[in-house]
């Protein structure tokens, strides 16, 4: 178990960036709390100690991938079986204050954000937000760097056309 | 498609080396529809950054009580009974190399002391035998012999007395 000190010391260092990319990738304060929560407290309960704090940064940034992943596969599991309700009767309509939600103004930045798949979001959140190489990225998500490279290209495209307004071609 | 459009990005991200960016560079400044792209991916890295997110600070705060509210519940959840403890290895080997000493030596400490009990027990079954007159019928001490003859018969005094057992010769015998 990662001792105390230790702990104070990781958290403090290493609580904004972790913070920023559970944001950048949920699109959700509360959610992005509760990732950042729950990474941080399975490193406290972690049996052996990473050998230091790029190890535990890049860790931590798994976890809140994988959680992040789990969640959104979750949410989406929600909406089909909202939607096969909708479809069955008037009845099972869609709760008020989730149609307030969908409506209320958001960032449009986040929302284009949003509109990424998850690994495509994922390893642009950790270029832009983490400042991470694509060495480090490769390393924090377990993939080669020629993929690091292919996922930010698209990422960017898909940004590009969707905040410029189509300006650049997406394939 | 131009051949320099897959570097745009890592180019924006400062992941080519010098020559590439050179090349990145001559193209740009030549092509229109990559001079676009390279502005419209520029764009997106400076909206990315300058997108409003919450108060970092406040959050940190927050998850920090949480966490705490949780550290405090492990604390309190781990009773004698359940608590770890953490040994160093040459400790553990030392206290497990201990511990099956001590177990090899009480084992043979009772195996001597069985022996030396039932060797008690012979010699003074044997003297009983002797007092009463008892006769020792011994056999041959090999695995196979043949009964030729009458097997020794001695007094139980005279084994005791080491007489030794000389059966009469013929009379068992390993062939």
């Amino acid at each position: 178990m990662v001792k105390e000190n230790d702990f104070d010391r990781v958290y403090h260092e290493l609580f904004p960036t972790v913070f920023r990319v559970a944001f950048r990738i949920a699109g959700d304060r509360g959610l992005a709390e509760d990732l950042t929560h729950e990474a941080f407290l399975r490193l406290l309960g972690r049996e052996t100690p990473l050998p230091d704090i790029d190890q535990t940064k890049y860790w931590l940034l798994r976890v809140v991938r994988n959680l992040s992943l789990n969640h959104e596969k979750r949410r989406q599991r929600e909406r089909r079986a909202v939607r096969r309700l909708e479809g069955a009767g008037p009845a099972y309509a869609a709760p008020a204050d989730a149609a307030l939600l969908a409506g209320a103004a958001r960032d449009a930045v986040q929302e284009a954000l949003n509109a990424l798949p998850h690994n495509m979001r994922t390893a642009l959140v950790l270029r832009e937000y983490a400042g991470m190489s694509y060495r480090e990225i490769s390393a924090a998500l377990g993939i080669s760097e020629g993929n690091v490279k292919v996922r930010l290209h698209r990422a960017r495209q898909r940004l590009a056309a969707r905040l410029a307004g189509g300006v650049v071609h997406v394939p | 498609m131009c051949p320099e459009r897959a570097l745009l990005s890592p180019y924006v991200d400062n992941e080519v080396d010098a020559p590439a960016a050179r090349r990145v560079e001559a193209h740009v400044a030549g092509c229109g529809p990559c001079r676009r792209r390279l502005r419209a991916y520029q764009r997106v890295c400076n909206a990315l950054l300058e997108s409003r997110e919450p108060d970092v600070l406040a959050a940190g705060d927050r998850v920090w009580r949480r966490l705490d509210l949780a550290r405090q519940a492990v604390r309190r959840r781990a009773s004698f009974w359940t608590r770890g403890v953490r040994v160093p290895a040459p400790a553990a080997v030392a206290a497990l190399v201990g511990v099956t000493l001590l177990i090899t030596s009480v084992a043979l400490w009772a195996r001597i002391n069985d022996a030396r009990g039932e060797a008690a027990n012979l010699t003074a079954a044997g003297e009983q035998r002797a007092a009463s007159g008892a006769i020792v019928i011994r056999l041959p001490e090999e695995p196979q012999f043949f009964q030729l003859g009458q097997p020794a018969i001695l007094r139980e005094a005279e084994v005791a007395q080491g007489a030794g057992v000389t059966p009469a010769a013929g009379a068992a015998g390993p062939q």
